[in-house]
């Protein structure tokens, strides 16, 4: 009887473990079923109204570019460290002699209309960019075909930052179709989109949404998704809702606040993206007369701010202190810097130095583009206060503050400077040096002529030395009085995978994102 | 009648003149450069000049309103600058959304609001004239935009029975259009509903007082003819006027509505083009809903004579 017992409790035993281990290798499938890619999906997310969403040369600030990505590839992209990663293009030569750019096409391309993309195509978009008299491709002065995959670009002198403008730093080297401009004019390209990426445009309806679909002819094989839809959320408030309730898949939340509060949940993806935001101080140096032409008040306005302060109690973590327009972790950031770290006590002295021991009176614009801006501005409005610089606020709307940025209209005392950093700080200089952008700012003849080397630089090496001296350049000069890198978050469904949106420049979407069911 | 009415829309002509002279002007003392705002906060001094003049921009203030209001006389309201396309076909897209959420909820508003003001009024000092007092003072009291932010977290996120935002035509999918409107129709519909039970309580309250209503009850009418047929159309007069003004106040309202719900009516388009000086939609809107409001003053006047004959115009 006992052995009868003992059997039945061995099968018994037996059985038990027979079913755990098959529970085991089940779920085990399960799991490796579901970390697979498949096929199938809408990916969903908010984005800002597009104007042009399919001419580049019309395409104007970030969204246009940016939405239509998907469906309109650049000659070359962004990679994770901010690197230049061929994608219509297969590589490229640069002669800093002979000033030319030689780039080799990728073959067996298509447009979603069936057209194909060659040297001819490539060289049609360049002259549309150019027709379009934007300033990124001012420099070259014809564009030849080599051969059917080859174009090469003439300079009339040559800079190494042109690669960065036809990568997706800006619009330039996006490619549309030839044949679909021809067969539809311009006014039709811009509201429909015919490129050779992932997804073809489907259908807009203004200020609700754009749809796109899988393009199955895909030169890098068939995408997952089946399809994009961007939905326009003005509300953030509503577009962090709709991202809870699941209605949307990513999130680029409006303040760090609100990332800080989705990533404590635990229920999403978080990734921060490698460049942010840049703001600085600058006051209006251009007139002798403004106490900002002083080297002495520009450093004071440097030393007067507690950026640490600001970045723990405005970032979340999510902002890193800087002192230099490159941003830290990239080439071009000069570690050999100090830069001004705050010391009120310093300011005050500087500014009874420069003749204002008893301060000024002063307004301090900046771009209002919510609540965490005034918030911001009221705290440096505070610390300025303190030394003896008495500003008074001023929040812009975009056209106010477009017009003061570019055009210096109504800039009188500080602006607070803002826009996106670039794994090349060249390109984010540009515009400075070239007094075509904040052009209140202080520049030196030093500073210019570095800039100047700098861009004609043939070498990488040459390149980094010489924007190592430049950050040295414009930090001695006092500029402006950086603040911090806003490095933003983006939240992500965690059912997202292979995506890469986010962790590349420029809200690059890797065509071999998948969902899970 | 007609000739009050020709006067009438010689007036609105010479009001609509005016108010877009003001409003042109108002947008080109605004700060601001249209051109740089539609490029974008990095665009370049180079680029921004050249739009300016390729927009004519550059020309005098005068010069420029005189072009658009030459055009406004050929029917032609010009190309909004962020879009690119003309003002006109973008007001053709958007007018209906605005109308069709303004109307529905113009009609709740009124039959509630009316309804439960005769209620209050004949049920005065009882317990459900408090609750609709108190509901109508919190109806008027509470921002709607809070209401609306409210709204979408207990019926879209936490409970999922409405969408959170949206927009859909009836054409297209009526159930999921009725769903997407419900919220912002009911938030339009608040203020009105609160204002005019308050209105129509007191009018009613003033009438029933009167002696030929005394004089209609002790006639033996019945206790329904007497409340509508004489006191109420009686009490209609500033319920109407009201009425009116509401509609400049819903149109008003949806700007807040649309922008929460993201629905793409005027509201929504006429504040980003405010905010980023498209100057052309702005003006053609400034125009329409002025034309609006003044017809719908003029459609209040006429119904003042039917209302009241000793009103009527000569």
């Amino acid at each position: 009887m006992k052995e009868i017992n003992r059997s039945i409790k061995a099968v018994q035993i037996i059985t038990a473990s027979c079913l755990l281990f098959l529970i085991g290798v089940i779920g085990h499938v399960e799991k490796a079923q579901a970390q697979s890619p498949r096929y199938g999906g809408i990916l969903r997310w908010n984005v800002s109204e597009p104007y042009s969403l399919g001419y580049p040369a019309t395409m104007t600030g970030q969204t246009d570019g940016q939405t239509s990505s998907v469906c309109l590839e650049t000659l070359f992209r962004f990679g994770l460290k901010g690197e230049i990663v061929p994608l219509l293009a297969t590589g490229y030569k640069a002669d800093a002699i002979a000033k030319t750019i030689t780039i080799s096409l990728r073959k067996g391309v298509k447009f979603h209309d069936g057209s194909d993309f060659n040297a001819e195509v490539c060289k049609w978009n360049l002259d549309e960019f150019k027709k379009g008299k934007r300033p990124e491709l001012k420099k070259v002065t014809s564009i030849d075909i080599i051969d059917d995959y080859t174009v090469r670009l003439n300079l009339s002198t040559f800079d190494n930052t042109i690669i960065n403008s036809i990568a997706n730093a800006s619009d330039a080297g996006r490619m549309i179709s030839k044949k679909a401009f021809e067969a539809n004019g311009k006014e039709w390209c811009e509201q429909n989109p015919v490129g050779t990426g992932p997804f073809q445009f489907v259908e807009r309806k203004k200020d609700v949404s754009i749809k796109w679909k899988r393009f199955d002819g895909y030169w890098d094989g068939k995408p997952y998704l089946d399809g994009i839809y961007n939905v326009r959320i003005q509300d953030p408030t509503v577009s962090m809702m709709a991202f809870k309730s699941g209605d949307v898949d990513i999130l680029i939340p409006r303040s760090a606040r609100d990332a800080k509060a989705l990533e404590n949940e635990g229920k999403y993806t978080t990734v921060i993206r490698p460049m942010g935001q840049v703001p600085a101080l600058a006051g209006y140096a251009n007139d002798p007369n403004s106490p900002f032409a002083k080297l002495k008040v520009r450093q004071a306005l440097a030393y007067a701010i507690d950026t640490n302060r600001l970045a723990k109690a405005f970032g979340y973590g999510y902002w890193k202190v800087h002192n230099q327009w490159a941003v830290p972790g990239t080439w071009g950031y000069n570690h050999d810097i100090k830069g001004y770290p705050y010391n009120p006590e310093k300011a005050k002295q500087l500014l009874a130095e420069a003749g204002y021991p008893n301060g000024f009176k002063t307004t301090l614009h900046f771009y209002n583009f919510g609540q965490e801006y005034v918030d911001e501005m009221t705290a440096i409005q505070g610390f300025l206060k303190a030394v003896g610089i008495d500003g008074t606020l001023n929040g812009l709307q975009r056209p106010g503050f477009a017009e003061m940025a570019s055009l210096g209209k109504g800039w009188e005392g500080v602006l607070r400077l803002q826009g996106y950093s670039s794994p090349d700080p060249l390109v984010k200089y540009a515009g400075i040096a070239g007094r075509q952008e904040f052009v209140g700012i202080y520049l030196s003849s030093e500073f210019v002529s570095l800039f100047n080397r700098a861009t004609m630089a043939p070498d990488f090496e040459t390149k980094q030395r010489l924007v190592h001296q430049l950050m040295k350049q414009s930090v001695d000069d006092c500029m402006a009085a950086h603040l911090y890198v806003k490095m933003a978050p983006i939240i992500k469904t965690k059912k997202l995978h292979d995506d890469l949106f986010g962790e590349v420049l420029y809200s690059y979407l890797s065509p071999k994102a998948w969902l899970e069911e | 009648m007609l000739s009050f009415i020709s006067r009438r829309i010689i007036h609105t002509i010479a009001v609509l003149f005016i108010v877009s002279f003001f409003s042109f002007l108002l947008l080109h003392i605004m700060p601001g450069d249209p051109a740089a705002a539609m490029l974008g906060i990095e665009a370049k001094k180079e680029e921004v000049e050249a739009m300016r003049k390729e927009l004519g921009l550059d020309r005098p203030f005068l010069i420029q309103y005189g072009h658009w209001f030459a055009n406004v006389l050929r029917g032609d309201l010009g190309k909004s600058l962020m879009y690119r396309e003309p003002v006109a076909n973008l007001f053709y897209a958007r007018l209906p959304v605005t109308l069709y959420l303004s109307l529905l909820a113009f009609v709740i508003s009124g039959i509630l609001g009316i309804s439960a003001g005769i209620f209050c009024a004949i049920k005065r000092g009882g317990f459900f004239d408090q609750i609709i007092s108190i509901s109508a003072n919190i109806g008027i009291a509470i921002p709607m935009f809070w209401l609306g932010i409210i709204g979408i977290y207990l019926f879209g996120l936490k409970t999922g029975w409405l969408p959170i935002y949206g927009w859909t035509s009836p054409f297209d999918d009526f159930i999921l259009s009725s769903k997407q409107a419900l919220m912002p129709v009911l938030l339009l519909a608040v203020p009105g509903i609160s204002i005019l039970a308050r209105q129509s309580r007191s009018s009613m309250l003033e009438v029933v007082r009167q002696d030929y209503i005394r004089t209609a009850r002790s006639k033996g009418l019945s206790e329904r003819i007497v409340l509508l047929r004489h006191a109420l159309k009686n009490a209609l007069i500033p319920i109407v006027t009201l009425m009116g003004l509401h509609i400049r106040i819903m149109v008003g309202g949806s700007v807040l509505v649309e922008t929460v719900f993201s629905i793409p009516g005027m509201g929504f388009l006429l504040v980003g083009s405010a905010i980023n000086k498209d100057f052309l939609v702005v003006q053609g809107g400034v125009l329409l809903i002025g034309s609006i409001v003044c017809v719908t003053n003029l459609l209040v006047d006429i119904s003042y004579g039917w209302l009241d004959p000793r009103l009527r115009y000569e």
